[in-house]
């Protein structure tokens, strides 16, 4: 297990979390817990994410009192998504995962655009609403030969998103 | 003779809604049958964040969100909120020049702040809050009355989940006391997390404040000198 994710609920409903579990494949959890010290509980069966997604991130919609999830999905290559999306109408018990959200590529402030290699961990900022106002996530431009050295080097970004202050 | 007149009423193939929460949950309102979508969000069920609609980032080249001044390579950013409005974020940088894939082994968290007042930065450096290896932070704001509390979760090498917390006390404004990480190792199959015990810093609770609750993950490993590859490769059994 890794990648937690929880969230806590409004009016002492508790708290529910994603997660990332490993073995032979790989899949994102959900679980829930009175309080974070717990006890928790899990979903029998895995959660309809799929097998490409990691890195969840949660957050709630205050006007509607919907959850919704970021992940980071797949390898992250090229301008193929980077991140994908899923929401719960019943604070987290079950998720419907709308897929693809973003992708990798990015246009700087500087007037450049980069076809992202990875961008993954996925984190947001929300306004008090609960309305997602800024994405911030961890990227690499492009793949080295060798993970360490200056070529390629991963940093952290973040964004504004439209309709934010 | 009459003519027939047949009315063929097209609805959109994609989009079609008939309730707000055909439009991924809350992210647009359903009208006349299709997804009305609330920025930022677009696409026939408003579950795009579209690149190409968003506004610039600043530019890694330009210092972007976190400038590491040992020149570390950097990958989580998790940012919170003080009381005082000052953004704070918990960023996982690699030691020895490592890249992304020695997070096993050289990952450790440093705490920034952003003096511009906002949650993009640019962040500086403040410290390394705990001194241990760690990857993946996370913060959470917890409602104002739980401490803050760092929850670790470890990736260990046998059928067991071993999640230890260590919890830190936000003290002032330029340090955090924390105590020795406590295990909490749970057979497979027992809950998640089966304790997180707490260890109050002496001398430190009446000052803290609560800034919110970190989650790191944590990989069990010794700081490596690159190129060396991290011993990451051992697989972890499914945990449902």
């Amino acid at each position: 297990m890794s990648n937690p994710a929880p969230l806590f609920l409004p009016n002492d409903g508790g708290v529910v979390m994603l997660y990332k579990g490993r073995g032979k494949g790989q899949l994102v959890g959900a679980a829930w817990a009175p309080a974070l010290e717990g006890p928790w509980s899990r979903g029998a069966e895995p959660q309809p994410f799929g097998t490409g997604v990691e890195d969840p991130w949660l957050w709630l919609d205050k006007r509607t009192s919907v959850l919704h999830a970021l992940f980071h999905q797949g390898a992250g290559s090229g301008a193929s998504w980077g991140g994908a999306h899923a929401f719960s109408l019943n604070s987290g018990r079950s998720w419907n995962f709308t897929g693809p959200a973003y992708s990798g590529k990015m246009a700087w402030s500087n007037g450049t655009t980069t076809v992202l290699a990875r961008r993954e961990r996925p984190q947001g900022v929300t306004d008090a609403n609960g309305t997602l106002v800024a994405l911030l996530n961890a990227a690499q431009a492009c793949l080295p030969k060798e993970d360490w050295g200056g070529a390629c080097r991963s940093f952290s970004i973040g964004m504004p998103l439209p309709g934010s202050a | 003779m009459h003519l027939l007149f047949i009315f063929v009423v097209f609805l959109p193939i994609s989009g079609a809604c008939s309730v707000d929460a055909d439009c991924s949950g809350s992210l647009g309102q359903c009208m006349a049958g299709s997804c009305q979508c609330n920025l930022p969000w677009s696409g026939p069920s408003c579950a795009t964040l579209e690149a190409s609609s968003l506004p610039a980032a600043a530019a890694p080249d330009n210092g972007g969100l976190y400038r590491d001044p040992k020149g570390f390579w950097t990958w989580t950013a998790s940012p919170v909120q003080d009381d005082e409005g000052v953004w704070h974020a918990y960023i996982d940088r690699f030691t020895a020049n490592c890249g992304v894939l020695h997070y096993c082994s050289n990952g450790e968290i440093v705490h920034a702040v952003s003096t511009s007042g906002s949650p993009l930065g640019p962040f500086a450096f403040r410290m390394l809050p705990w001194g241990l290896q760690a990857q993946a932070p996370l913060t959470v704001v917890p409602c104002r009355t739980l401490m803050p509390c760092v929850c670790l979760t470890a990736a260990t090498q046998s059928s067991t989940l071993a999640l230890p917390c260590l919890e830190v006390q936000w003290c002032t404004p330029t340090a955090h006391r924390s105590t020795t990480p406590t295990w909490a190792v749970a057979p497979r199959g027992a809950s998640l997390w089966r304790s997180l015990p707490r260890h109050p810093v002496p001398g430190c609770a009446l000052q803290c404040r609560c800034l919110g609750l970190a989650l790191l993950t944590l990989a069990a490993g010794t700081f490596l000198t690159c190129p060396t590859p991290p011993p990451c490769s051992s697989p972890m059994t499914a945990v449902w």
